[in-house]
């Protein structure tokens, strides 16, 4: 039985104990938090950079011989700040730095200033990132917070129990994250700086409740799943700079401007944290021109801790980790392939079926013949295959052919569906106008329905259309027009005749929820029991649904 | 004195057969770490899959040694003069050059051992085996043996669906294909066996898809004279599909059997295949 102690306020002392502890906690995880991460960019150093960070604002505490609230999370804040490395570690700064905002020059924190703390520290979080994802450390963070004002306000609980609904949440949290985010799904992992941050809270209650922490370090637990791996290295192994540089430093000048300073970090790269302030910024980003990044920084003040990292590198040496096994080598291929699609997720579904080359662009965006010849340029082999996917590109990419040394062929794909029954058939032991036959082939053994939203109202063929209602184009032809795009789905497939058809695919848009997806998925199973029926996240732009019928 | 046949594990033979036609089978091993088990002597088949399945690192494969071979064919030359030897692939596994070496060195002492690359595998291997058996028993010669075998050989078709090319990837058996893995949508490959070697033949979206392909694959030929249905670890599959060639096929004998560890090493968990023996004319 453990008795239940209440604490009413934590002195500076017991904050940089506690902190401490979680960190301590933390640095038993770190392989275990290294093994899962997977995003942004899959480098297996989450956990290391994590507690790296925390090490620094420990660092920091400790100088600190004050036992003032206030004073010691702003001592530790300053730490976090000089140390923090890598995406997840400036995030743990921003939220460390939040709650000492909260704190402020407190002598002692109570509960009602640790929520705040928390809450502040959410916020924080959510500032630092450009693009915020969610599914990553930063819905972790903020639910967990949430989940603190809930205890506190309508439960009245002591610092002891607000730390423990935290706890409960993030972990929570931590376990949706993959509904969030496809590519944790994907690799079969929840999110690694999700999973720090829940191991420091965890450390920190753990420690207010005497728990015992003394364990050897904490084995791993969970693994990337083995496909996704293989999936991603030979993504690595088809393009060259995936990811550039991680590039961080930290800038000491004088009367500087974050804002600023993200705004031209983000025209040199992405994965841009810019935090601190106006006497210290810190800056991390990926870019494949660490020397600009570094000259403009060296323009504002002198520089810290400049830490340059090839990330291809790093994610190399993650992926070798997890293999054991023998290397995964790349088996020369005699004929590559070129598709333009729109959306992360449809770029992945054409990778996973071997796609050597994905062209960025669709209906509302497309690629010019010389975006087609720059990707087809930069192909392994001499043959190389484009599928246009659209009935709109098809003639840029035929242009093509005439313009290169190589061995171009279009397929004359008309929809993404097309393009991917055509991959499928792709036979690297067939020579190239055998598979340009079987893959015309394929392609039209596949039907497709897409589905999106009427931008104005008008009539195609007897089909009256009005403004906001979506509407289902089947093979290119306008069929009907529905409220939903649910209701446009299943009254497209209703009408469609595919004879010996057996399996439909659900390709949901960048703006369809995947809960939504899921259940439009089992309404066609339950009213077309002869179709298989898969549901997959092609994130495209534009289309609610892309569907196809083969 | 009759020739006496023999073959390696691979050939999947139910131990039954084997023992009742006079056979000596030489295994092949799998190794898991440092543990290396011979297929069917040291490690069943329930617990080689289930080791397969939770096992952290793959397991991998290795020929019988000349050694080996010397050791089987040696007992047999005290009963025969002539020992008919038939095996797997060259191009998959080193056990035929070693089965060569053995025969060589005790050709020097007068034995007449003839070393036959079935260029199969499998259930392919196992119709090579039971010809050679066969043509044995009616008193054949090594020659009418080997006419016997040949003819077999050549009219032998082996498809095999599996669930991923992961494990045949990563045991380095694929040849050319670029082992993409397709997990999103569920891509099936199905393989085919030609000239000895592993050829991805097409790529069918889910299992009920491919299965029903494999079916189709299966009717096409229009003299089939045997079938061998084989299954790494779903006994279901496989008897769906001999009830579907069955009810098509009634006169043709069809064997389900199992396959051993070293070619399911290669092949993984949920592989599906078939062997069939065209007639000839």
């Amino acid at each position: 039985m453990t008795t239940r102690v209440t604490i009413e306020q934590l002195s500076g002392g017991q904050l940089r104990d506690m902190f401490a502890a979680a960190a301590a906690w933390l640095e038993k995880h770190v392989e275990s938090v290294n093994a899962i991460n997977v995003f942004p960019v899959p480098d297996g150093d989450t956990g290391t950079n994590m507690f790296l960070t925390m090490r620094s604002v420990m660092e920091e505490a400790k100088r600190c011989p004050e036992d003032d609230a206030g004073l010691i999370m702003a001592a530790m804040s300053q730490g976090a700040l000089m140390g923090a490395r890598g995406n997840s570690g400036v995030i743990l700064s921003q939220i460390i730095r939040g709650m000492a905002r909260a704190v402020g020059e407190a002598k002692g924190v109570d509960a009602a200033t640790w929520v705040r703390g928390l809450e502040e520290g959410a916020a924080g979080a959510y500032k630092a990132v450009t693009k915020p994802a969610e599914g990553t450390i930063l819905t972790v963070m903020r639910e967990a917070a949430e989940a603190a004002r809930q205890a506190f306000d309508s439960d009245g609980q002591g610092i002891i129990g607000v730390l423990e609904a935290t706890v409960e949440a993030a972990s929570q949290s931590l376990d949706r994250t993959p509904t969030l985010l496809p590519v944790l799904a994907e690799a079969g992992v929840v999110d690694a700086g999700g999973k720090g941050l829940l191991v420091l809270l965890d450390g920190m209650a753990r420690h207010l409740k005497g728990e015992p922490m003394e364990v050897a370090a904490v084995p791993v637990e969970e693994q990337v799943g083995q496909e996704w791996l293989a999936v991603t290295s030979q993504l690595h192994e088809q393009e060259g700079s995936l990811y550039g540089y991680c590039t961080e430093f930290l800038i000491d000048g004088k009367e500087m401007e974050s804002d600023s300073v993200r705004n031209r970090m983000l025209e040199l790269g992405d994965s841009v944290l810019v935090v601190g302030d106006d006497r210290l910024v810190r800056v991390h980003l990926h870019t494949d021109d660490p020397g600009a990044a570094l000259s403009y920084g060296t323009g504002l003040g002198s520089l810290l801790q400049v830490k340059v990292d090839n990330i291809r590198q790093q994610a190399d040496r993650f992926l070798e980790m997890h293999e054991g096994r023998a290397a995964v080598e790349a088996q020369p291929e005699e004929i590559s392939s070129v598709a333009v699609a729109a959306g992360e997720g449809m770029a992945t579904v054409f990778r996973s079926v071997g796609c050597t080359r994905v062209v960025s662009g669709g209906p509302t965006m497309n690629p010019s013949t010389r975006d087609i010849l720059e990707v087809v340029e930069a192909c392994p082999s001499d043959d190389v295959i484009v599928l246009p996917n659209d009935k709109n590109i098809i003639m840029a990419a035929k242009q093509a052919e005439g313009l290169t040394e190589k061995r171009l062929r279009v397929v004359e794909t008309r929809s993404l569906p097309q393009g991917i029954a055509a991959l499928l058939a792709l036979n690297q032991d067939a020579d190239l106008e055998a598979n340009v036959a079987v893959m015309e082939e394929a392609r039209h053994g596949v039907r497709t329905v897409e589905v999106c939203r009427a931008v104005r109202s008008t009539s195609i063929g007897g089909v009256k259309v009005r403004e906001g209602q979506v509407i289902a184009v089947v093979d290119d032809e306008l069929k009907l027009a529905a409220e939903t795009a649910e209701e446009g789905v299943l009254q497209a497939l209703e009408g469609l005749e595919a004879e010996g058809a057996s399996l439909v695919t659900l390709y949901y848009g960048a703006d369809t929820k995947q809960a939504i997806a899921e259940s439009l998925g089992e309404r066609v199973r339950e009213v077309f029991p002869r179709y298989e029926v898969e549901v997959v996240h092609g994130g495209q732009p534009h289309y609610d649904y892309i569907v196809s019928v083969e | 004195m009759a020739v006496r046949i023999v073959t390696d594990s691979t050939a999947d033979l139910p131990l039954k057969f084997a023992h009742d036609l006079g056979i000596s089978v030489v295994p092949l091993s799998v190794i898991f770490g440092d543990e290396v088990f011979r297929e069917g002597v040291d490690i069943g088949h329930d617990l080689f899959y289930d080791k397969l399945v939770h096992a952290r690192d793959l397991p991998t494969t290795s020929a019988p040694s000349v050694g080996d071979f010397l050791e089987v064919y040696k007992p047999l030359l005290k009963e025969t003069n002539e020992i008919f030897s038939v095996h797997l692939s060259s191009k998959l596994s080193a056990t035929y050059n070693n089965a060569c070496q053995a025969a060589k060195i005790l050709a020097d002492r007068g034995a007449r051992i003839e070393v036959i690359d079935s260029q199969a595998i499998s259930l392919g291997l196992t119709f090579v085996t039971l010809a050679a058996a066969r043509a044995a028993r009616a008193g054949g010669d090594i020659e009418q043996i080997r006419a016997a075998v040949e003819r077999t050989a050549r009219n032998i078709r082996i498809y095999v669906m599996v669930d991923t090319l992961e494990y045949l990837r990563r045991g380095g058996r694929i040849g050319r294909a670029r082992a993409f893995l397709g997990t999103m949508l569920r891509v099936k490959p199905l393989l085919s066996l030609r000239d000895g070697e592993v050829h991805p033949e097409e790529r069918v979206r889910t299992k009920a898809r491919a299965m029903e392909r494999l079916f189709q694959i299966a009717t096409s030929y229009p003299n089939v004279q045997e079938v061998a249905i084989g299954y790494s670890t779903n006994p279901q599959d496989a008897h769906d599909f001999e009830l579907r060639l069955a009810a098509v096929m009634p006169q043709v004998n069809i064997l389900v059997t199992r396959v051993g560890p070293v070619i399911g090493t290669h092949v993984g968990p949920g592989a599906l295949a078939f062997g069939l023996l065209e007639g000839e004319e």
